[in-house]
């Protein structure tokens, strides 16, 4: 029988807010257990420390399957407060309070909404990043990572010599006329 | 080096903080100024227009126009400042169309190669292409330009018009437009 996928909830503390704003926190959690980065979802649109913007703040999330002590590691680095997910004694892993993947992705997606819904073809201006303060027109529309990794945009830019395409995330657009 | 460090090494008079941003409140008398810039955008070459319109106006830094355009960040940042430079002088010279010029030459000038040079030259602020246009040689359009000014110069009716050349003809090398035409960059960040 296939197993569900589910995530272990972690509440992250102030020195592992501080990474994650550096993008530097699954890299740390990967390193101090044997989770793989891929398996460690830290919901941050976009890190570097002055424009660093969380999607749930303070939460982490990873995916369950592991041996209970992987997760007692992360729960016992500095950079965790609390597990909120709990031991299972039947199962002899954590599995309680767990999030299951489906509604860890409709949460993310919800969040992802907050940021604006674009089609191909309408007028944006963008309001964060390199090129703010400049207009385009939706050319397409990226999901990574089933949405968890969030929702960019590939803008056209047209200059007078030249035609630009950049990709932002969905946080960076706004409506053509701000 | 980091690009951010080299943008903060090269630039200094054209920094951001010296220019009002696209998003900051700005007055009525800036509005007119931005307003007669932006209408002058068309006198300098597309890419000049467009870092300026980008960096100056919008803010977008020295780095990312280096990847769009090619450069490195302090070519780009000699390449704004050309530009700013090529577009004060420009906003000294009064615009005249092509006709207006040549009509109002011919009421004074009987030659007809005397009023070409210096519509050409009002033009392309270029001898060597006023030259290969007209059939002579650079000296000799030279010569020509500069007899043509020093007539203007005594008539008071066409005091724009010699306000205008004389001020091309002390900034050739600066206004001297490229003759290479550039074809639409497409550029994937």
């Amino acid at each position: 029988m296939r197993r569900t996928v589910s995530w272990v909830v972690m509440q992250t503390s102030p020195k592992g807010e501080e990474e994650a704003k550096l993008g530097l926190l699954v890299k740390r959690l990967s390193s101090l257990s044997n989770i793989s980065a891929q398996d460690i979802y830290v919901p941050i649109l976009r890190s570097g420390s002055t424009k660093a913007t969380f999607l749930i703040e303070g939460y982490i999330f990873v995916k369950s399957g592991y041996p209970s002590n992987s997760y007692w590691d992360l729960a016992r680095s500095l950079y965790i407060e609390k597990m909120i997910s709990q031991y299972d004694s039947v199962s002899d892993m954590i599995s309680q309070g767990t999030i299951s993947d489906k509604d860890l992705k409709e949460m993310i997606s919800e969040a992802y909404k907050l940021g604006g819904s674009y089609k191909v073809g309408d007028s944006v201006g963008i309001i964060e990043g390199d090129f703010k303060g400049c207009s385009g027109v939706v050319q397409t529309i990226i999901q990574e990572n089933e949405g968890l990794n969030g929702g960019f945009y590939t803008i056209l830019l047209t200059l007078r010599s030249a035609e630009v395409i950049v990709t932002v995330d969905v946080f960076s657009i706004g409506d053509h006329n701000g | 080096m980091d690009s951010h460090i080299m943008e903060r090494i090269f630039s200094n008079a054209h920094s951001l903080s010296n220019y009002p941003s696209y998003h900051k409140e700005i007055d009525e008398e800036m509005t007119q100024r931005l307003s007669s810039v932006v209408d002058h955008m068309g006198r300098i070459s597309p890419i000049e227009a467009d870092m300026i319109d980008l960096h100056i106006l919008k803010g977008v830094p020295q780095s990312a126009l280096g990847k769009i355009f090619g450069y490195t960040q302090p070519n780009i940042h000699y390449r704004v400042n050309r530009a700013i430079d090529r577009l004060k002088v420009l906003l000294t010279i009064p615009l005249f169309s092509e006709i207006f010029l040549e009509e109002t030459l011919s009421r004074y000038f009987s030659d007809k190669k005397d009023i070409k040079v210096m519509v050409l030259l009002y033009l392309y602020s270029s001898q060597s292409h006023a030259a290969r246009i007209i059939g002579e040689s650079q000296g000799k359009v030279r010569y020509r330009f500069l007899r043509c000014l020093n007539s203007l110069a005594k008539i008071e009716e066409l005091s724009e018009v010699h306000q205008a050349l004389n001020t091309v003809n002390l900034n050739l090398t600066l206004l001297r437009k490229s003759e290479k035409k550039e074809s639409k960059r497409k550029v994937l960040l």
